[in-house]
C-alpha cells in the first residue's frame, strides 16, 4: 500500500478511529491493532512476504531473549552471530543473489573462463533492507546490554512491523521506539495536528515536486544520447530534488502517521541541501541510516579514534557498504565510493583545522548566515549533485557518457527548464519553515495556517495522478 | 479527538470556500488572459479544433432525421486517419468523425449513448486502436469536460465518473464554475502546427514527420472495462438496428493480437492497406494518406451497406 494511494486514504482514518476508540488506554489492544494494521498494510503489496517478515520477527525475538539469558559471553555471541547471519542471509539472498552471481561470472570471464550464470527470478521484498537493519540493531543492542529484550511478542512484532516506517524507514532504534510501544498511548491533540500537518507536507513534496520532476528526469535518463549536455545537467539537478522530495516526503508522512498513533519517530532529513560541507550533509541526509552505519559499523571498526589511515579505511568501508545497501548494482557502489572520496578531504580538513564538532553543534547552527556559508553550500550541493548522476544511472557507462556530455556540451537549449519553478516553490516553503523540519506551517494566526493548508491541498489536488507512483526508496 | 474532528470539518469547509473562490478567480482571469488557467490547470487535452468538432456534432445530430448517417468513434487514429467527407461522398451516408485523443472503447460507448439519445445513426465505424484496448486515460474525458460548453451535465458526469481521477474531477468542477460565469472566455483551441480542420470532425496533418522513430509494441490483452464496453456497443447497435463495423488500424512496427476482440460485428483489417507513405508518424496519417485510405475504406463500407440493404430487402 502506498502512502499516496486512494487505498491509504481509507486505510489510515479507519485504523486511526479503531485505534483510539477501541484500543484507547488498553496497551495490548493498541499493539494488536497496530500489528494487524501493519500486516494488512504490508500484505496489500504481496501477502506472501508476510511469512518472511514474520520469520525475521520470530528469529530476532528469540535470539534477543537467548542473548540476554546466556550466562557466558561466548554463548551470547553465538546467538548474536546466528541472528546476524539469518538477517544478512535473507537480505543477501533476496537482494544480492543475482548481483553476486553475475559479478562473479563476469569476473571469472575476465580471466578467460566461460561460465554460464544461474540467475533466479527473485522478487525483492519491499522494505527488507529497512526492517532487517532495524532488527539487527535490536539484537546488537541487547548483546551490548544497551537495552533489555522485549518479552511481549505482540509489542515486539508491532515494533518491527510498525507500518508507517516499515517499508522505507526511518530505521528506528529499539531504545527509542520500543519503550513507546510498550507504554500505553493517550490521544494528544497537538501531536495529532502536527502529524496531519507533516502528512500534508510530505504529500506535497512527493506528489507535487518529486513526481513532477520525475518526468523531466526520466526523459533525460531514457534518451541520454538524444538530449543536450545542458539538459542532462538540469536533469541531474532535478533528480537531486526529486529524490530528496520523494524520500523526505515519505519520511514526513511516516513521522506524521506515527504521531497520529501517539508515537514519535526520529527525523530523517534536516534540510540537507543547505549543508555547508559534506560532513554536515551526511548529518542531515537519511539520518537514520547514516547513524546506523556510524553506530554499528564505523564505531565498532574503530571510528576515528585510531590513526588517520585507519579512519580513512573505516570511512571508505562505511560508504561502500552504504552504497551497496541502496541496491545491487555497481552504480551504487561507485556512488558510495565517490562520496568517500569527497568526504575524506573534508573530514581531514575539519579534523586538522577546526577540531571535531559534535553533530548537535553543527545541526544547531543557522542554515546559511554569511557569504562563506553560501559558497560552502553551493560547492557541497554541486558535489552531491555530481554523485547523484551515478546513483540514478542504469550503468556506469551511462553515467560516464552523461557526465562527459554534461561537462563538454553544457550549452543551451535547456529542455524542461520550466520545472525549475517546482524547485523554487520547494525552497520558498522550506525557507518558511525556518530550520524546523517538523513544523511545515510556522504561522501563529489560525487563518494564516488554514490558508496555507488550503494552498497546499489545492496544489496537491492539481497534481494527483490516477496511478500513484511508487516511492524511489521502495526499491531499496 | 472531538476537537480534532471539529477542526478537520472546519478546515474542510474553509477549503470548499477557498476552492470555489480560487476557481472563480482563475475562470475570471480568462477574460483578460488565458495564461493563468493554462499554467495552473494544465488541461491535458485542449486538442486541435476540439470545441468546434463538439459543436458540429450537436448540429450534425439535429439535421434531417430521414438521411442515412454514420458515426465514426475511436481514438486519434480515427479522427486523423478517416476523412468522413470522402466516405459520405462515396457511400451516400452522412458520416461524422467523433474520434478523440485516447478514446478508449468505454468512452466510445458513453459517447454513443449520448448520441443515441438525440439521433440514431445507421452505421457505426468503431476504430479500435490496440493501445486503447488495455488502457483508459483521462485525455478523452478531459476533452469533453473542457470543450463541451453546453449544459449536458449527466453525459459529462458519466464520462468523468468512468475514470477515477482527481485531476479529472478537478477539471469538471472548474468547468462547471466557469460555465456559470458569463464573462469567462473559453480557450481558443490550440492548433497544432501543420494541421488543418477538414470538416465533419476530421483533422489531418499536412506533411509527414521526417525522422520519427517507430517503436515496436505488442498489444495482447484487453481491459475488462473496455471488453464490457465493446459488448455494450454491440448490444446497443443490435437493439437500434445499427450496422457496427469494427476497424483495426494498422500501426507500423506494431504487433497486434486481433483474436482478443471477440465480436460478431463486421471487421475491417487494415493490416495490408496503408504502407508507410500514408503515415505522418507511426500512428497517424497525413492528409493525403487519410484521403487515399478513406477512398479504400469507402469501398469496404459500401460492401457492408449493400449487404445491409439486401438484408432489409429480403426481410
Amino acid at each position: 500500500m502506498l502512502f499516496n494511494s486512494a487505498t491509504f486514504l481509507w486505510f489510515l482514518p479507519s485504523v486511526f478511529i479503531l485505534y483510539w476508540l477501541i484500543g484507547n488506554r488498553q496497551l495490548r489492544l493498541q499493539n494488536l491493532l497496530l500489528l494487524i494494521a501493519s500486516y494488512v498494510f504490508y500484505g496489500w503489496w504481496d501477502w506472501r512476504f508476510l511469512s518472511l517478515i514474520s520469520f525475521s520477527i520470530l528469529a530476532d525475538y528469540l535470539a534477543a531473549i537467548q542473548i540476554h539469558r546466556a550466562g557466558i559471553k561466548l554463548k551470547a555471541k553465538a546467538w548474536l552471530i546466528l541472528s546476524i547471519v539469518v538477517n544478512l542471509g535473507l537480505l543477501s539472498f533476496f537482494k544480492y543473489y543475482n548481483f553476486f552471481v553475475d559479478s562473479f561470472v563476469n569476473m571469472v570471464g575476465q580471466f578467460g573462463y566461460e561460465m554460464s550464470p544461474w540467475p533466479m527470478n527473485i522478487i525483492l521484498p519491499v522494505g527488507i533492507s529497512f526492517y532487517t537493519f532495524q532488527t539487527m540493531a535490536y539484537t546488537i543492542d541487547v548483546y551490548k546490554k544497551k537495552i533489555t529484550p522485549c518479552h511481549d511478542f505482540i509489542a515486539f512484532a508491532a515494533y518491527v512491523s510498525f507500518f508507517p516506517q516499515l517499508v522505507a524507514g526511518p530505521i528506528e532504534r529499539a531504545s527509542r521506539l520500543l519503550p513507546q510501544i510498550t507504554k500505553p498511548r493517550r490521544f494528544n491533540y497537538v501531536q495529532a495536528v502536527e502529524g496531519l500537518r507533516l502528512i500534508l507536507w510530505g504529500l506535497f513534496k512527493k506528489i507535487v515536486i518529486a513526481d513532477s520532476l520525475a518526468i523531466a528526469v526520466d526523459h533525460a535518463f531514457n534518451y541520454t544520447r538524444a538530449v543536450s549536455g545542458a539538459s542532462i545537467l538540469l536533469a541531474v539537478i532535478y533528480f537531486a530534488f526529486q529524490i530528496y522530495c520523494d524520500f523526505s516526503g515519505y519520511s514526513d508522512i511516516a513521522i506524521g502517521t506515527s504521531k497520529l498513533f501517539g508515537i514519535e519517530l526520529m527525523s530523517n532529513f534536516r534540510f540537507p541541501y543547505f549543508s555547508k560541507n559534506l560532513i554536515e550533509f551526511w548529518r542531515r541526509w537519511h539520518i537514520s541510516l547514516s547513524t546506523w552505519f556510524r553506530d554499528y559499523v564505523y564505531i565498532p571498526l574503530g571510528g576515528s579514534k585510531k590513526n588517520l589511515p585507519a579512519t580513512v579505511r573505516n570511512i571508505v568501508i562505511v560508504f561502500l557498504l552504504s552504497g551497496l545497501w541502496h541496491g545491487a548494482n555497481w552504480t551504487f557502489v561507485a556512488w558510495g565510493a565517490a562520496h568517500a572520496l569527497l568526504y575524506i578531504p573534508v573530514f581531514a580538513w575539519t579534523h586538522i583545522a577546526t577540531r571535531r564538532q559534535s553533530a548537535q553543534n553543527i545541526l544547531r547552527k543557522p542554515v546559511v548566515k554569511n557569504i562563506t556559508d553560501f559558497f560552502g553550500t553551493l560547492i557541497t550541493f554541486g558535489a552531491v549533485v555530481a554523485t547523484w548522476l551515478l546513483f540514478r544511472a542504469e550503468t556506469i557507462g551511462q553515467a560516464v557518457l552523461m557526465f562527459k556530455k554534461m561537462i563538454m556540451m553544457a550549452r543551451p537549449p535547456f529542455v524542461n527548464a520550466e520545472y525549475l519553478w517546482y524547485i523554487a516553490a520547494l525552497l520558498f516553503f522550506e525557507l518558511l519553515m525556518r530550520g524546523d523540519e517538523r513544523n511545515p506551517a510556522p504561522f501563529k494566526r489560525k487563518w494564516a495556517r488554514y490558508l496555507y493548508y488550503c494552498i497546499l491541498i489545492y496544489i496537491v489536488l492539481l497534481h494527483v495522478d490516477k496511478e500513484s507512483s511508487e516511492f524511489i526508496y521502495f526499491r531499496f | 479527538m472531538k476537537k480534532l474532528l471539529l477542526n478537520i470539518i472546519r478546515l474542510a469547509g474553509f477549503f470548499i470556500l477557498f476552492y470555489i473562490s480560487v476557481n472563480i478567480l482563475i475562470a475570471a482571469s480568462t477574460a483578460f488572459t488565458p495564461k493563468v488557467e493554462k499554467l495552473l490547470l494544465k488541461f491535458s487535452a485542449i486538442s486541435e479544433y476540439e470545441t468546434r468538432r463538439i459543436k458540429e456534432l450537436d448540429e450534425w445530430m439535429q439535421q434531417d432525421e430521414s438521411r442515412k448517417t454514420g458515426l465514426i468513434l475511436g481514438s486519434s487514429t480515427a479522427y486523423m486517419n478517416i476523412n468522413p467527407q470522402i466516405l459520405s461522398a462515396q457511400t451516400g451516408i452522412d458520416f461524422f468523425n467523433c474520434g478523440s485523443n485516447c478514446q478508449a472503447i468505454n468512452y466510445s460507448c458513453i459517447i454513443l449513448k449520448h448520441v443515441l439519445a438525440k439521433h440514431k445513426p445507421d452505421y457505426i465505424l468503431l476504430d479500435v486502436y490496440p493501445g486503447m484496448w488495455n488502457t483508459i486515460t483521462t485525455e478523452a474525458p478531459t476533452e469533453w469536460v473542457v470543450n463541451y460548453h453546453s449544459p449536458h451535465h449527466a453525459f459529462i458526469l458519466r464520462m468523468v465518473s468512468a475514470e477515477h481521477s482527481v485531476i479529472l474531477w478537478n477539471h469538471y468542477f472548474y468547468s462547471m464554475i466557469k460555465r456559470c460565469m458569463p464573462f469567462a472566455k473559453y480557450m481558443e483551441a490550440e492548433t497544432m502546427e501543420h494541421s488543418k480542420y477538414i470538416g465533419n470532425g476530421h483533422v489531418c496533418f499536412e506533411d509527414a514527420i521526417a525522422d520519427y522513430k517507430a517503436v515496436y509494441r505488442e498489444y495482447t490483452s484487453i481491459k475488462i472495462d473496455n471488453a464490457i464496453a465493446l459488448n455494450e456497443i454491440e448490444r446497443l447497435c443490435k437493439d437500434n438496428n445499427i450496422t457496427l463495423i469494427i476497424l483495426m488500424p494498422k500501426m507500423i512496427n506494431t504487433y497486434v493480437r486481433k483474436d482478443i476482440i471477440k465480436t460478431t460485428a463486421h471487421f475491417i483489417d487494415v493490416e495490408n492497406v496503408a504502407d508507410e507513405t500514408y503515415y505522418r508518424d507511426s500512428h497517424h496519417m497525413h492528409c493525403d494518406g487519410a484521403e487515399r485510405f478513406s477512398y479504400w475504406l469507402a469501398k469496404r463500407v459500401n460492401e457492408y451497406r449493400l449487404q445491409a440493404e439486401n438484408n432489409i430487402r429480403q426481410e
